[in-house]
């Protein structure tokens, strides 16, 4: 039962960092971006093996590979770029969360462009 | 054409479950909306690309995804090669600056009556111009050495009018030798930097500290 354990982590996790912000808020930050760190690494194995069933199955039925391989690349870097913000929006650095947002969608849309470029590709192919 | 049909089928509800698979993976904040334009992208391409390719007028996905990547890699390095330039040319210049400031400073204290030389240089640092590293202006700062020194560098005297005596004369006189002698060491070392570096003698800028 591992979501007892994910739980049972954030819930003592929660409290530590409840007491430890009046007294030594600086180290109720590290707790929580390690308890969110431990947590994403808890899941991360079983995230892994969702995505290696999908990938055999797109080989299966001959689904063409580039799409999927795109997709779960964009995910993952929203996954982290969306960790990193939310720690630094916990921090209280607003303003540097948001840049790592961007980041993360300049690196995402970098990604995407092969696929863009090959929708219009199709749409000129389409006109007569 | 019912294997095509099955095929394209099997292909659209299989992209679209694991669409929507992955779409309950992503987290809810801003990129989700971008990962929603993506999918919905290859959605369309997946529905549209088999039917144009029965027309043979379809397009090779993989190849796509090739061309783009490599263009934007051979952009990335671009980018990266000319940063990469412009420092190794920052560094090239101030090694260069350095070396020009060191022999001005060695052959300035060569001349006779001279202490304590500080020399600083302005280079055309423009390394795409003709004249990239033509020495611009130099300036020097001298100070005098005051045991085998000729010339003393003496601030400006009002002249002293004393009714009684001489002396108002003789202290004229003495700051009127001390000009000239100047003058001569400064056209000394204008003529020798002058030489060194190919420069006009009227870049170069010479004080003498007290």
């Amino acid at each position: 039962m591992e979501i007892l354990q994910i739980v049972g982590i954030g819930i003592v996790a929660t409290i530590l960092i409840a007491v430890l912000k009046t007294q030594r808020p600086e180290i109720s930050l590290q707790v929580s971006i390690l308890t969110g760190v431990v947590i994403f690494l808890l899941v991360a194995s079983k995230l892994s093996a969702i995505i290696s069933i999908l990938d055999s199955y797109s080989k299966k039925v001959n689904i063409d590979t580039v799409y999927l391989a795109t997709l779960l690349k964009i995910i993952g870097i929203a996954y982290i770029a969306e960790f990193g913000a939310e720690v630094c929006k916990d921090a209280g650095e607003g303003a540097i969360a948001s840049k790592i947002e961007l980041a993360g969608k300049v690196v995402i849309v970098a990604l995407a462009v092969p696929i863009i470029t090959s929708l219009l590709e199709l749409i000129i192919k389409i006109m007569p | 054409m019912l294997e095509f049909l099955r095929s394209w089928t099997i292909n659209i509800v299989t992209l679209v479950i694991f669409i929507v698979l992955l779409e309950i993976l992503v987290p809810k904040g801003k990129i989700k909306k971008f990962i929603n334009l993506v999918s919905g992208f290859i959605l369309i391409i997946a529905i549209v690309n088999p039917l144009l390719g029965t027309m043979k007028n379809g397009i090779e996905l993989k190849e796509f995804q090739v061309a783009n990547s490599n263009f934007m890699d051979r952009k990335e390095i671009e980018q990266s090669g000319k940063i990469l330039e412009e420092k190794q040319m920052k560094q090239i210049t101030d090694v260069y600056r350095n070396k020009v400031i060191g022999q001005i400073e060695e052959h300035t204290k060569t001349i006779n009556g001279i202490g304590d030389v500080q020399a600083d240089v302005i280079i055309n640092e423009d390394y795409k111009s003709q004249n990239f590293g033509e020495i611009k202006r130099v300036y020097l700062k001298l100070s005098m050495n005051n045991k085998n020194s000729v010339v003393k560098p003496v601030s400006r005297i009002e002249k002293v009018k004393v009714q009684t005596g001489n002396k108002n004369i003789s202290t004229a006189i003495k700051k009127e030798n001390n000009e000239i002698k100047d003058a001569g060491l400064k056209n000394k070392i204008e003529d020798k930097i002058a030489k060194l570096l190919d420069i006009k003698k009227e870049n170069i800028v010479i004080n003498i500290s007290q």
